[in-house]
């Protein structure tokens, strides 16, 4: 059936391409202009915003007939990161494509040269207006805004309420009551909270999270520029205090041996009470569970002096090629799939929640509560909010990030070990001129 | 006459000296050259010569020589398994009626795609409802039941299993049209000699068997060393590095850490060990023949 969606997407994709070529019959050739986008806007799964995208593509189409689009879809995830750092590195790029990660993998590209710088493009359409400053801080080097972040991404629980019920608990309120639901769900047979490892980033994600509520805000924005060492209190802290939920059999038995997928099967299942992951997969889990027995949650506060939090990140941005021969054509395209009028579409076709300042007003679309929820709660702790480590600290660093906290969550490597490692490679990665610097130097 | 006549066998070599011009020398020797450089500042645009310090890193990388542990035990289990078992079968089918029948029905798992194997598989060892873990409680051996590849101690044994299902077969039928090659008359003699079944097999099977143990054996070396897809699907080289293998390690720099030049030289170290080992191997059997 996934097959069968994906050629469907493809063909589309095809369909849309051709109708563009079509079009631009109409044009005189010297008016034609060739534009190449990369995405991952599919019809299911992760970024699952085709039906939206191909809305906006057809009006764009219609005021711009001499443009031919030559579309390429991606599955989300690595299979587009994997594409654009190959085209990137091969001088055989897209106009605009659609990609991740932010932070770090945004200074080794902008740094290399392969990036357009945006900002002049942002000050003439205002996205500097429309992005909050932790999404433009982002995607910045040396001061120049080098994408336009999309897709709001933030982290959060999805439970089954019904199960919560027949266990008599309520979501947790403290540290505390996060153990005393993985004990009770425990002892039922139940799997408290879903967990699958073997893709590496959910447990960096989790990690992240509890930095979050234990740090703030501040030290992940300090240990992911270099100003702060892995090894120190709070990332520590965060990481015996899962190391605590470990030990309270609070997620999937075998969690390093078992794929994402598989763990929000658990969920959908029954078997799992919950599973701790985020927005990119809100049209997955709103298909999968019926909505009378799912509600979200934000990890509470986890210390009383810290408020709550979570992690964000934008899920992936738009960026222009620094090769592009049309790179005016290519803003004007962002500009107009990014505009506020498609904002209804985006949301309500695509499930896909855009960045921007202005909180969105979900009622007025009739979105579910849920969907509602995870986003406004979210995003009313943006300033408390921890950068994703995995998708903002250097690759080489996310590299030891993914593969040794498989170690860290098994005993296998102490928390310290672990730690001090990620400083070794962030020092690697510093004198590489690799590790996220926003600022104009 | 002599001159067409010399040149000749190299116009039939030609089409193929090309390809593998284009193929795989040209980009062996692209490799080389981009593992003695480095980019200034990031920029692949701009490159700088630095010798052999892409391989100096590669003595103090940790992580590369446990890779290449992981691939000496896959090129042992590999050997140990599969290609043992392939023997066993073909020389148990080899005067059987329905040999061939036999032989195809071994071959098909080899048919199946190895990402595809690699996912199925996965839900074979899933510690929640896999099939693995659940036969294990049923015959009343459920201590032994684990996550097979979320665990250090297993999974590299466990996802080897994998590898091993779509690779005997392959090495059934080669064996067996090794031993369909053997005069039958041979064996016959021996019988007259008082020879023994086992006396058989190891005084003439495996001797006369010899190119195609050979054959198999470099087959399999040159592709236990550079495995991918399998251990990419099941488990990306975790749980804790625990399955890290070279060319894992490899894709992960060149393409998620954008190392290229690093990747390049731990390309060519391996590249060099293939080459190593199959050599001794070659020469070691052109030495007993």
């Amino acid at each position: 059936m996934k097959q069968m969606k994906a050629s469907l997407a493809v063909l589309t994709a095809l369909a849309a391409s051709w109708a563009g070529g079509a079009m631009a019959q109409d044009c005189k050739p010297e008016d034609r202009q060739i534009l190449t986008v990369w995405d991952q806007f599919e019809y299911y799964g992760m970024t699952a915003a085709g039906p939206a995208i191909e809305k906006i593509h057809a009006a764009f189409q219609e005021e711009n007939p001499c443009v031919v689009f030559s579309r390429s879809v991606f599955g989300g995830g690595f299979p587009i990161r994997n594409a654009v750092e190959l085209a990137l590195t091969s001088g055989e790029a897209p106009d605009v494509f659609y990609s991740w990660p932010s932070g770090a993998g945004l200074t080794a590209y902008a740094n290399a040269g392969y990036l357009k710088d945006l900002t002049p493009y942002a000050e003439k359409f205002g996205w500097f207006d429309r992005l909050p400053e932790w999404a433009q801080e982002r995607n910045m080097f040396d001061g120049k805004l080098y994408a336009y972040p999309w897709e709001q991404d933030l982290e959060y629980v999805y439970y089954n309420t019904e199960l919560f019920e027949q266990l008599d608990i309520a979501p947790p309120e403290s540290f505390e009551d996060v153990l005393a639901w993985c004990d009770a769900a425990s002892e039922q047979g139940l799997i408290p909270i879903a967990l699958g490892n073997q893709d590496l980033w959910p447990a960096v994600n989790m990690w992240t999270d509890v930095t979050a509520l234990v740090g703030g805000r501040q030290v992940g924005l300090d240990l992911l520029q270099d100003r702060q060492n892995w090894n120190s209190a709070e990332p520590k802290r965060a990481l015996e205090m899962i190391l605590r939920m470990v030990d309270h059999q609070c997620f999937s038995p075998g969690f390093n041996g078992t794929s994402y997928n598989d763990s929000l099967l658990q969920f959908y299942s029954g078997q799992a009470t919950a599973i701790w992951t985020g927005t990119w997969v809100i049209h997955s889990v709103i298909e999968n569970m019926p909505e009378d027995k799912l509600d979200v949650f934000y990890m509470p506060q986890f210390d009383p002096n810290h408020p709550q939090a979570t992690h964000m990140s934008e899920g992936s941005a738009w960026y222009i090629w620094s090769g592009s021969k049309v790179p005016d054509l290519a803003a004007e395209y962002i500009e107009f799939v990014s505009n506020p009028k498609w904002l209804e579409t985006w949301v309500k076709d695509g499930y896909t929640i855009p960045i921007q300042k202005t909180p969105i007003d979900f009622a007025s679309y009739g979105i579910s509560g849920v969907v509602a929820k995870a986003f406004a709660e979210g995003a009313a702790m943006q300033d408390l909010n921890v950068d994703a480590f995995h998708t903002t600290a250097p690759p080489r660093v996310t590299f030891v990030m993914y593969n040794d906290i498989q170690g860290v969550l098994t005993g296998e490597t102490t928390p310290e070990a672990f730690l001090d490692k990620l400083d070794q490679e962030t020092a690697a990665a510093s004198a590489a001129g690799e590790v996220w610097s926003p600022h104009a130097k | 006459m002599s001159g067409p006549r010399t040149f000749s066998p190299y116009l039939f070599l030609a089409p193929a000296l090309v390809y593998l011009g284009i193929w795989i020398f040209y980009p062996i020797v692209q490799n080389v050259v981009l593992s003695t450089l480095q980019p200034v500042s990031g920029r692949e645009s701009e490159l700088l010569f630095v010798g052999l310090a892409n391989y100096q890193r590669l003595l103090s990388d940790t992580l590369f020589f446990r890779a290449l542990a992981h691939n000496l035990i896959w090129v042992a289990l590999s050997i140990v398994l599969p290609v043992v078992i392939g023997l066993i079968l073909a020389v148990l089918l080899v005067n059987r009626r329905m040999r061939l029948f036999y032989a195809m029905l071994f071959f098909l798992p080899a048919t199946v795609a190895p990402i595809m194997a690699a996912i199925v598989w996965g839900w074979i060892y899933n510690p929640t409802f896999g099939a693995l873990n659940q036969v294990l409680d049923l015959i009343g051996l459920s201590g032994l039941a684990r996550p097979w590849l979320g665990d250090t101690a297993s999974a590299l044994v466990a996802v080897n299993m994998i590898g091993s299902w779509g690779y005997y077969g392959f090495c059934t039928l080669i064996f067996l049209a090794g031993l369909q090659g053997i005069d039958p008359e041979i064996y016959d003699a021996a019988r007259i000699d008082g020879a023994g079944p086992f006396q058989q097999f190891w005084k003439i099977t495996i001797p006369l068997l010899r190119p195609t143990l050979i054959f198999v054996l470099v087959y399999t070396v040159i592709g236990s060393m550079k495995f991918f897809d399998i251990i990419y699907v099941a488990t990306k080289g975790g749980p804790n590095n625990s399955t890290q293998i070279v060319a894992v390690y490899m894709f992960d720099l060149f393409i998620r850490q954008g190392q290229v030049h690093y990747a390049a030289a731990m390309s060519t170290v391996l590249t060099l060990i293939i080459l190593a080992i199959s050599v001794l191997l070659l020469r070691g059997a052109a030495i007993r023949r």
